[in-house]
């Protein structure tokens, strides 16, 4: 089975934080960056926003193909502009409401030339942070509307609707994999479906592993970020830093149910190597990946059916402790 | 004033806030310093000003400083060195693995120590928002509050004209900080007079502790010098407006601040985004006289008798008695 993982450019730019508004580190500019991650062993492909630095989805393209990179997603920007502070699908002003579904049409243009698989949509400042701040009726008509516009601009292309339960606002519309299978269910529509980042489950103190079955159950879940967290925050660490067995059963079960979509580090090294955190979110993921695979061969399946998960851990064990040579197994396919 | 107390505001309150989406800010708010007290001058009772290392104060406007508050009528509350605000500090301050840095973090705060001495500002707030971890293997936890407290010494001893408080927060920007709460930071400071702590109303809620029983436990011990007043929903350190969320928790705070008989600094340390900052302040500050207000209406004595039945269903009332909701009385 085929693994494809890709990431954004977030290892290789400069990231700043409320206190460190200046940046962590310097970043590299656009075209240096994709060059960086195409070097990456492990990596096939890039996950980018829209707009482009490039302004045309033709050369990133072409920009693309030159570095063998291929476009894993195109994200709408409805989040890094002051002007979407109050929300952008669910903003009280019509006239931002508007701009916020003339970008993603203009997204959904753009991932069409640039020969994307979908575009990434996450409406990071619908929520609230007060109470008696948000009219949470309107809100949801909005989204519903605004969405439904969208989706009917051009079929051709999937729309992949991310959710996540907080950050930049206190408290976000579309916070959990409940709400957001409601939200595509109403919508409708065969292409529009659910990103699924695992650290923003793990956030809401949700299980990444139920909530893919949860999607994939629906045929609804189109796009996957990986990461990892204390569950309290969505702090973008590397896929299994904190929460091992959860990454190890997510890929169970994605496996298991057949999803053929892209797996895109969504990471935020603030204080590491751009080069390195990628090497070694790669080493993490391919290692989880393969024990899924094994897991798999082992018949779990038929010990979870029959509720014997203690037989099921007993051989998980079993896996690491025999396992030799870790690096060696991560590079070849299960 | 809030209540007889010294009432306070972090500049910020007064300037466009950034986060790692929106990194230009979300505009409103003043740009320069001036512009930003220009605006404090519109909250009506504020007597004080937090100033930033780095963002606000640095060698070169230093000597400027004391006559641009001057000029507005406010006191320079607190001076807090920059051991956060720069790429330098990213893998720690005073806790950093690598000597030179922490060196230069006990320098910083000597440095801001003599400059709030010389301005005449009583405090000198020791923020590691740096100093701590994310990942698993990535610190050394005895050498790093050993490096900690060593630093402190050194610098307590520095300037006696100022004191230096540690202000404690559980997380962010590290993924977790080594000194996250009021028990920690007591323990960190054992036996160091000369340093107290601030204590930030939000990062308690954050690190689930009630901010009133932080606040006896610090003043316990001879510590509870100072204080942050901002709310959040309880998991992470929202810096909202005070009261937004946790009503009874203040309500409870304010009582104990009066039975400890708290005089010190109430300063706003609050992040308003997407709101103006004036009316924010006006609204915080709003809310700290009605705490006072309700406190004094159910009385002193009658919440001590109250706690000192440990009846919950008593407590419950007087929460409405205080706040002028009650049917029945207490």
């Amino acid at each position: 089975m085929d693994f494809k993982l890709s990431t954004n450019l977030a290892p290789f730019s400069r990231l700043s934080d409320r206190f460190v508004p200046g940046g962590y580190g310097e970043g590299h500019p656009f075209e240096k960056a994709l060059e960086l991650v195409s070097k990456i062993d492990g990596i096939d492909g890039v996950g980018l926003g829209w707009p482009s630095p490039l302004g045309d989805g033709a050369k990133l393209k072409s920009l693309l193909d030159s570095l063998g990179l291929q476009l894993g997603t195109l994200d709408t920007n409805i989040y890094t502009e002051a002007r979407f502070k109050n929300g952008s699908f669910t903003n009280p002003d019509p006239a931002i409401r508007r701009a916020a579904i003339d970008r993603t049409k203009d997204t959904i243009d753009a991932a069409l030339a640039a020969g994307a698989p979908d575009i990434n949509l996450w409406p990071g400042h619908d929520g609230f942070d007060y109470s008696f701040q948000g009219h949470y009726a309107n809100a949801w008509e909005w989204l519903l509307e605004g969405l439904a516009e969208v989706a009917e601009h051009d079929p051709a292309m999937p729309i992949s609707i991310e959710y996540k339960c907080k950050e930049p606002r206190a408290n976000t519309y579309i916070s959990n994999m409940g709400k957001a299978l409601w939200l595509v269910e109403r919508i409708n529509k065969p292409h529009v479906g659910i990103t699924l980042d695992t650290g923003h489950a793990l956030a809401a103190l949700e299980n990444p592993a139920e909530c893919a079955a949860l999607a994939m159950r629906a045929g609804k879940l189109q796009q996957v970020h990986l990461n990892d967290n204390y569950r309290d925050w969505d702090h973008d660490l590397f896929p299994g830093a904190v929460n091992v067995w959860e990454l190890v059963e997510f890929f169970f079960w994605v496996r298991k149910l057949g999803y053929r979509g892209w797996y895109s580090l969504d990471i935020f090294p603030y204080r590491e190597d751009g080069h390195k955190i990628l090497q070694t979110a790669v080493l993490a993921c391919r290692t989880c990946w393969n024990l899924a695979g094994e897991l798999l061969e082992r018949n779990i399946d038929q010990l979870l059916q029959s509720g014997d998960h203690l037989e099921a851990k007993q051989i998980l064990w079993e896996l690491i402790y025999d396992r030799k040579d870790t690096k060696a197994l991560s590079l070849k396919d299960q | 004033m809030i209540a007889n107390h010294p009432f306070g505001a972090c500049l910020p309150t007064f300037g466009s806030c950034a986060d790692r989406y929106c990194l230009s800010g979300y505009g409103g708010g003043g740009s320069t310093m001036e512009e930003m007290l220009d605006l404090s001058m519109q909250v009506p009772g504020l007597d004080g000003i937090e100033l930033v290392g780095n963002w606000h104060v640095n060698d070169d406007n230093i000597r400027t400083v004391n006559k641009m508050l001057a000029d507005r009528g406010k006191k320079l509350c607190m001076l807090v060195p920059d051991l956060w605000t720069q790429a330098k500090w990213g893998r720690g301050s005073l806790a950093a693995p690598d000597a030179p840095t922490r060196r230069a973090g006990i320098d910083e705060v000597k440095k801001v120590m003599d400059w709030a001495a010389e301005l005449g500002c009583p405090f000198v707030d020791v923020w590691l928002g740096q100093d701590g971890f994310d990942y698993s293997f990535q610190a050394d936890y005895t050498e790093a509050y050993k490096w900690i407290r060593e630093a402190l010494i050194e610098c307590a001893g520095h300037n006696k004209k100022t004191r230096i408080l540690v202000e404690y927060k559980p997380r962010e920007p590290r993924g977790r900080c080594f000194i996250d709460s009021a028990a920690k930071t007591l323990l960190l400071l054992q036996g160091l007079d000369d340093i107290g702590v601030l204590l930030d109303v939000g990062h308690s809620l954050q690190g689930g502790e009630n901010v009133a029983e932080a606040a006896a436990l610090l003043h316990s011990y001879g510590k509870l010098d100072y204080l942050h007043l901002n709310d959040n929903h309880g998991d992470w350190d929202d810096d909202m407006m005070v009261g937004a969320v946790h009503l009874v928790y203040y309500l409870e705070l304010v009582y104990w601040l009066k039975k400890v008989n708290y005089q010190g600094w109430l300063t706003l340390d609050v992040f308003p985004y997407r709101e103006d900052g004036v009316q924010a302040a006006i609204q915080c500050k709003e809310w700290m006289e009605v705490f006072f207000a309700a406190v004094d209406r159910v009385g002193m004595y009658a919440i001590g008798e109250v706690i000192r039945n440990a009846d919950a269903t008593k407590s419950t009332a007087l929460v409405r008695q205080a706040l002028g909701l009650s049917t029945i009385k207490a």
